[in-house]
């Protein structure tokens, strides 16, 4: 049999190119000033990325290289998210001064990653899939340990290292398995007459398991409170956002894709995956004194209630989860950004006690924090709010109550450690032994405009949800 | 109407958004001014809708309804009626009595402090306004973090623990209510209604009863803590010491009040078959916190925290009265409302009066007041005594229509309920005599504190003529109610409301007593 000539359709891949083009630009420049060029260069790429979204969009999306590759509408949601997300990173590494001399690697690096998540989020085989978390995760674990002389960023490197290859091993497995039972590593594929429904259920196992662990999905989660602490901050902010969105773009397309023996089991791995992240994460953020290291927690409370977006597929989930994924981005990352404002001045990690007298010193920037801090809770009006409240309704709907209950008690945990941090920087007087940054008019702007977005999806969500709702079709894969 | 044309209640909350805009955005000198404007506008607006209210209907009034979050069928619909008449103009009063009184007692953060009052305002209104239940939702979860943020900045000692603490005890009731609050517009849609929030259609299909007591369970666990129901009531004696003068005054005045206003609003209407279920063990609570908060009132050496477990007791009476569900008792219940936010406000402004001046609050250390200050001893005898509920002032209409309401139920009943009064007499004449009378207790003499000041006067006078108004003409306020009232009674009742009291003379004639002889012949 002649292989047909796969119709390639290069210009799905054009957002893709450009990046490739502005990671292999940026590699060259370096020296003095060699950072703040390749930062304006490699945002420039993120944003013409961004804006190609809608020029994709026209006409319900395409496709390319014989559907491996898919742009419909909700991946170039997805997309678009994470662009969005490394843009606000890249900004914050230029004024965060990250890389330092090497500025020209370090966002290479961050372009590949972007790479690699775009082709994560659009491939519709596993195999694509399998690539583009491979193109993600390297550059991911230099980034982590990018400062060469932190001996913690050494640390949380080594440990994202080690469990990223042993997750991405799992997945390559699960894949070989997902072959034997389907005879296709495609996802959209219809299953054909299984032989072994088993086989099945223990290659999606164990391909959940690997993109689980870029989401930070209990019991997946060791990884990521060294990783966020021992990073960069601006790398952190980066991993904690956009690898996210690609990992959840893809358990979306599994969870859609499979409705055969193997859903229910599925299912229940994301139900237990979600609680457990709920639970553990709000319980182990509770007693953190450093402050990136309550967010790594944070953040994985977050994913677990993210992950109720799941259970409501092909419900409402898919909407919920966008929705909360937008808001997110502006809250989490306001959060990073003021992390980055924020530095010790003898050096070392920022604790929440070093915010105490804040709101007295510099109302604006804690009026930003505590914005942000009150959307991570989910309290009105912010835009943490609507997200919880449209997932829970997903939920619901889906017939998930008592996960939602989980979810209430959880959230009520929650207050605790958000709140703590508005209560040291309101109500307490003495200062904290700070050096804020007030020289970075860019990084203002990005914490200002988060906050302003956190605030405004908190009071006008209908219009960001009729933009998501209008890109979203009927599930097609 | 053509008052329809003007989206009055939209005005109402935005004119104290609007204040805290302007607070923000001006010079820290002006930030007292702003929002006394702010603060007197808004008031004057509140009192607009009592003028163009239409007594006898009663449906909703003044509504406003459009399109807001469409996608998840929550709009902005706002309307009042005979419930939230009242209490729209008690926030916009005790909210400026509140920035009256701050005038000189904050020191730091002048501008946070008065935006923070702004927005609670704002959040007050709204909750009074909203007939959406996510728009409700939204209000009543607004204001939380300025009220967190009044207690826990301008506080006293244990404030952060206090401000938590009441922030903690608020959201997770709160919490279930919008899980409530969803799974309500599910049953709305599966009704053939659609998604909606929207509480006017809610009304309008029955709640299967399959769903009925457990979502009641889920609404009421929310009211309860804000009212607060015993056992639930731990965070308020806490809140109320900690926090400063107004904000204690409009945490008595009016948040409590919301918890009272949800269970009219949201559980009476949707679930009556629960309602009718519950009512023995809510009953039980409310007495528990009649009897226990009364008694804990009597163990205080600590003026505020005094004040605060008599809340706790008089808020227990009313949750008693109205789930009596006849209309003395719903009529009381609300008539209460108003009295208990008008008398307990102005009794937390007066012992913030005497902080002031004699930089304690224990009864053990006051003492002779009434000599040196007769002008501030004689407006705490009268809050006093209106809380109290001597016949001639407010408190005595409330309590006598809930006392009513309580007998018709059952008389023992009404003998427990009115522990209450006793109990109440008791303690808070045991508290005037020793804050007034006797002698001065206090170790050191602070010799340098004079009578009420003029900005003292002028918030307090308006308080004590209104004690006197609603005392002497309650009819003003009852007629008003009656509809609501009835409106209530008639959706709550599973099936017919039938009568509880078996003694038709008695009946007749205490109706009599209660609302005219021009009643009685009906």
């Amino acid at each position: 049999m002649v292989p047909s000539i796969p119709d390639v359709n290069l210009a799905s891949l054009l957002p893709e190119i450009l990046l490739l083009a502005a990671a292999t630009a940026t590699l060259f420049l370096s020296g003095r000033d060699g950072h703040r060029r390749a930062a304006s260069w490699a945002a420039a790429a993120v944003a013409a990325s961004l804006l190609t979204t809608p020029v994709l969009f026209r006409g319900a999306g395409m496709e390319g290289f014989d559907g491996l590759i898919v742009k419909d509408g909700g991946t170039l949601l997805f997309l678009a998210l994470m662009d969005l997300a490394a843009l606000v990173a890249i900004l914050l590494s230029r004024d965060g001064d990250v890389g330092g001399r090497r500025g020209g690697e370090f966002f290479s690096l961050a372009l590949f990653a972007l790479i690699g998540m775009h082709i994560m989020a659009a491939g519709r085989d596993l195999l694509v899939v399998f690539l583009g978390l491979e193109i993600l995760a390297l550059p991911l674990y230099i980034l982590v340990g990018f400062d060469r002389t932190s001996r913690d960023g050494m640390e949380g490197a080594i440990k994202y290292f080690l469990l990223g290859s042993f997750s991405s091993a799992l997945f390559l497995l699960g894949l070989a398995f997902y072959y034997g039972a389907t005879g296709t590593t495609g996802l959209g594929a219809a299953p054909r007459a299984l032989s072994s429904p088993a086989l099945l259920f223990a290659g999606l196992a164990l391909v959940t398991v690997g993109v689980g662990f870029k989401i930070a999905a209990v019991p997946f989660h060791m990884w990521a409170p060294d990783a966020y602490e021992g990073a960069p901050v601006p790398v952190a902010a980066y991993i904690s956002v956009a690898p996210k969105i690609a990992a959840f773009a893809v358990l979306v397309r599994i969870g859609l894709g499979v409705t055969g023996p193997g859903s229910d089991s599925l299912t229940q791995a994301i139900l237990v995956m979600s609680v457990a992240g709920m639970i553990v994460g709000n319980l182990a953020a509770l007693r953190q004194a450093g402050f990136v290291r309550m967010l790594a927690y944070s953040g994985i409370a977050q994913a677990g209630t993210m992950l109720i977006g799941l259970l409501a597929l092909p419900g409402e989930g898919r909407a919920a989860l966008s929705f909360y994924l937008l808001v997110y981005i502006f809250m989490n990352l306001g959060a990073f950004a003021t992390a980055v404002a924020l530095c010790r001045r003898e050096g070392g990690r920022l604790q929440i006690e070093d915010l105490s007298g804040l709101a007295a010193r510099r109302p604006l920037l804690a009026f930003a924090v505590a914005v942000f801090m009150v959307s991570l809770a989910g309290l009105p009006p912010t835009g943490g709010f609507f997200a919880k409240f449209y997932l829970f309704k997903a939920g619901i709907e889906a017939g998930y109550l008592p996960v939602i209950l989980v979810a209430i008690v959880t959230t009520v945990v929650s207050l605790f450690y958000y709140l703590r941090i508005v209560a040291v920087m309101y109500m307490r007087d003495d200062m904290g032994c700070l050096e804020i940054r007030t020289d970075l008019p860019l990084l203002a702007g990005v914490i200002g405009a988060a906050a302003i977005l956190t605030l405004l999806a908190g009071i006008l969500p209908g219009e960001l949800l009729r933009g998501i709702l209008a890109a979203l079709p009927p599930a097609i894969l | 109407m053509t008052m329809n044309d003007i989206p009055l209640l939209s005005i109402l909350i935005a004119l104290p958004l609007a204040g805290s805009a302007l607070v923000l955005l001006l010079a820290e000198r002006w930030a007292r001014a702003v929002s006394l404007a702010a603060a007197l506008l808004t008031f004057l607006a509140t009192l607009v809708p009592l003028f163009l209210f239409q007594a006898g209907d009663p449906g909703f009034q003044f509504v406003e309804h459009h399109a807001w979050v469409g996608a998840l069928g929550i709009s902005w619909h706002l309307g009042i009626d005979g419930l939230s008449l009242f209490l729209m103009p008690l926030t916009g009063f005790l909210s400026l009595a509140a920035v009256i009184v701050s005038w000189d007692a904050v020191g730091q953060k002048v501008k946070a402090y008065f935006v923070s009052f702004l927005v609670l305002e704002a959040g007050m209104l709204g909750v009074f306004a909203a007939l959406d239940a996510i728009l409700f939702y939204v209000f009543w979860e607004a204001m939380l973090i300025p009220m967190f943020l009044i207690i826990g900045i301008w506080g006293s000692e244990n404030r952060r623990y206090a401000a938590l603490k009441f922030i903690l005890y608020t959201v997770a009731g709160s919490l279930f209510l919008l899980v409530g609050f969803i799974v309500m517009a599910f049953l709305a849609q599966s009704a053939g209604i659609g998604f909606s929030f929207d509480l006017t259609r809610w009304m309008a299909f029955r709640v299967p009863a399959s769903h009925q007591y457990w979502l009641f369970a889920f609404f009421f666990l929310a009211f309860a803590v804000k009212v607060p129901l015993f056992p639930l009531h731990t965070w308020l004696p806490d809140a109320h010491v900690e926090a400063p003068t107004a904000g204690s005054v409009l945490l008595a005045g009016v948040l409590l009040k919301m918890g009272i206003y949800g269970i009219l609003r949201f559980c009476f209407p949707l679930f009556p078959e629960a309602t009718a279920f519950f009512t023995p063990a809510v009953m039980t609570l409310g007495l528990i916190g009649v009897i226990y908060g009364a008694l804990l009132a009597f163990a205080q050496e600590d003026l505020k925290r005094l004040v605060a477990y008599s809340s706790v007791s008089h808020m227990g009476l009313i949750v008693v009265g109205i789930f009596c569900l006849n209309l003395a008792g719903l009529k009381g219940g609300i008539v209460q409302m108003l009295n208990h936010g008008l008398s307990t406000g102005a009794l937390f402004i007066l012992v913030g009066a005497l902080y002031e001046r004699k930089k304690t609050r224990n009864l053990n250390r006051l003492g002779g007041l009434a000599g040196r200050t007769p002008v501030l001893a004689t407006f705490f005898v009268i809050t006093m005594l209106s809380s109290v509920g001597l016949p001639g002032l407010n408190g005595f209409v409330g309590e006598f229509l809930l006392l009513m309401g309580s007998f018709q139920f059952a008389w023992w009943l009404g003998a427990l309920a009115a522990t209450s009064v006793v109990l109440g007499a008791v303690y808070l004449l045991w508290m005037t005599q020793r804050v007034l009378f006797e002698k001065d207790r206090s170790p050191e003499r602070f010799s340098g504190f004079g009578d009420f000041s003029l900005r003292e006067r002028i918030v307090m006078t308006p308080m004590v003529l209104l004690m006197f108004l609603i005392g002497l003409f309650p009819a003003a306020l009852t007629d008003r109610l009656e509809p609501t009232a009835r409106e209530i009674i008639s959706v709550s009742a599973p099936g017919s409301a039938p009568e509880t009291s078996p003694e038709a003379g008695v009946k007749i004639l205490m109706e009599e007593m209660t609302y005219g002889p021009q009643h009685s012949g009906r």
